[in-house]
């Protein structure tokens, strides 16, 4: 699925003043892409990624997921939104938790897969009657990726998903994202704050300026993976990248 | 967990205990007259002695206190639901509700034994009167401050209002809907004695009532004493039921 967005500004109702927290932005991602978005905080990365998930609606603008505004591809479960925080239901184990993306709002005519080879998938098949509060923070994240997957979706939308975990987590899951982006050939935009974990992820990262938020630079990362983090071609990258953050 | 709750009841004990020895002493001392203030020992006795007729009266007080609450609950959690699904309809509500929640219960009681008779249907509605305010208020906040992340999850899927508030809303509302109980379940007892009160054909309340107006005082504080424990059963069921229903939160 493409993601096509063009002249997206959003303002906040805010009080005392009205927030602009994104000012004519413009990005078009082609199917099966792994993009990364980055940008100094409150820039208004997760403002894109939630208006893009239909949970917020711009002031003005265009967005289209392939041919559909968001609220039509949403509808028809097509996006996958994922943030820092895992966001289980404490109540649900952790296969319920995942049955419940098949559950509500179910899309019969698109088949996914069955939470025992989702939880398979993220190496929790042990842990499918555990709750959530008796799971580890990396675990429980997990266990939202299973979920994002089990909706089938052609785009995956990450908000920093595993920001929230320590280092060897992070990058774990991150490569656990990697495999599983080649198994679903999905569209990924992927926020973060981490120069390295862009560029060891990405096939391009767009940098945006600080708030009102756009698109500053866009770099391509023409590298194969896996790539090796210690050699000059990743690290001419990271240094581009560190440029285009200062120049603002 | 477990090895929690003796201890509970033995410091319980331990307040307790030592209170209603402190009263016995002091009333002997004094020797205060019984029509004035009875001992515990005479309280106690007295209740020994009628144990049957009180038992009688606590089933029927318990009966309606029981049945009352349970209208109660579904009124307050059943307005609280429509409300969470049709937030429009929230000022119009909670106008009426605060409406019958301020209107005196001991002025509608009387009016209700004379249009419903002296049975227990009228203190079922009042004790249902009583009860319902403290559960839709609770259960509405719940209702209201589920959890965002949870609730941006579930747009994202595109849930409609009825998956968002079954999934997310109801089970974040559930421990609101327990300190909601906390109060609602001694005020029951309230309800139906108050009721009673004013015109019953059996009941503690009535009990009270007699024993009110011949200065049996005795047999007044044996009333008490049994509304008091029920009291503290109530509580000590409802905390039970909410460690077992509401499992995820940290105690
Ligand atoms: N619900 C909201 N109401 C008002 N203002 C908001 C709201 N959410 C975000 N903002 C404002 O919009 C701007 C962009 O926020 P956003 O969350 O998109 O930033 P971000 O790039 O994701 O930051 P971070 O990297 O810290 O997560 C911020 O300045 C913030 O103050
Ligand atoms: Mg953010």
């Amino acid at each position: 699925m493409n993601i096509s967005i063009q002249d997206l500004s959003h303002t906040y109702d805010a009080l005392p003043a009205p927030i602009e927290a994104l000012s004519s932005v413009s990005l078009q991602i082609p199917s099966g892409q792994f993009a990364a978005l980055i940008g100094p905080s409150g820039c208004g990365k997760s403002t894109v990624l939630r208006l893009l998930a239909g949970l917020l609606k711009p002031n003005c603008g265009m967005i289209y997921l392939d041919d559909f505004p968001p609220p039509r591809a949403i509808a028809q479960k097509r996006v996958a939104w994922m943030a820092q925080s895992p966001a289980l239901l404490p109540w649900k184990t952790a296969r319920d938790n995942i049955e419940l993306a098949q559950r509500v709002n179910p899309q019969p005519r698109r088949n996914s897969l069955s939470s025992d080879e989702l939880l398979n998938l993220v190496d929790l098949a042990d842990f499918a009657d555990v709750y959530p509060f008796s799971l580890s923070g990396g675990m429980q994240q997990r266990v939202a990726l299973a979920r994002s997957l089990a909706l089938n979706a052609s785009v995956w939308l990450m908000d920093e998903p595993f920001a929230s975990l320590d280092e060897l987590t992070r990058e774990s899951l991150a490569f656990e994202v990697i495999r599983l982006w080649h198994i679903f050939r999905v569209t990924v935009l992927w926020v973060t704050h981490n120069i390295y974990e862009s560029v060891r992820l990405a096939d391009r990262i767009m940098v945006m300026s600080p708030r009102p938020g756009h698109i500053h630079a866009d770099i391509e990362v023409p590298l194969s993976r896996p790539r090796d983090e210690t050699s000059t071609e990743f690290l001419a990258i990271v240094k581009q990248i560190r440029a285009a953050l200062k120049a603002e | 967990m477990n090895r929690k709750r003796p201890s509970n009841s033995i410091l319980a004990l331990a307040i307790v205990a030592p209170a209603l020895i402190l009263w016995e002493l002091i009333v002997r001392a004094t020797q205060t007259p019984i029509y004035i203030l009875p001992a515990p020992t005479q309280i106690l006795s007295t209740l020994a002695n009628n144990a049957g007729s009180y038992m009688q009266a606590s089933l029927i007080t318990l009966g309606e206190a029981l049945f009352g609450l349970a209208l109660g609950l579904m009124a307050g959690i059943g307005i609280a639901l429509l409300l969470g699904l049709w937030p429009n309809l929230e000022r119009g509500m909670m106008t009426l509700a605060i409406l019958i929640k301020s209107t005196p219960m001991i002025a509608i009681a009387p009016l209700l034994t004379i249009w419903l008779g002296f049975g227990v249907l009228p203190k079922i509605i009042i004790t249902g009167l009583m009860t319902f305010f403290p559960v839709l208020v609770n259960m509405l906040s719940g209702l209201q401050s589920a959890n965002p992340a949870m609730l941006d999850t579930l747009h994202s899927w595109n849930a409609n209002r009825g998956e968002v508030l079954r999934n997310v809303r109801i089970p974040c509302a559930l421990p609101y809907l327990f300190a909601a109980l906390k109060v609602s379940g001694p005020l029951a007892l309230i309800g139906a004695v108050v009721a009673e009160w004013t015109g019953a054909s059996g009941g503690l309340g009535r009990i009270m009532w007699l024993a009110y107006t011949n200065l049996n005082l005795p047999y007044l504080f044996a009333a008490v004493f049994l509304l008091a424990a029920a009291g503290m059963g109530f509580y000590g069921l409802i905390v039970q039921a909410e460690k077992k229903v509401v499992f995820w939160t940290p105690s």
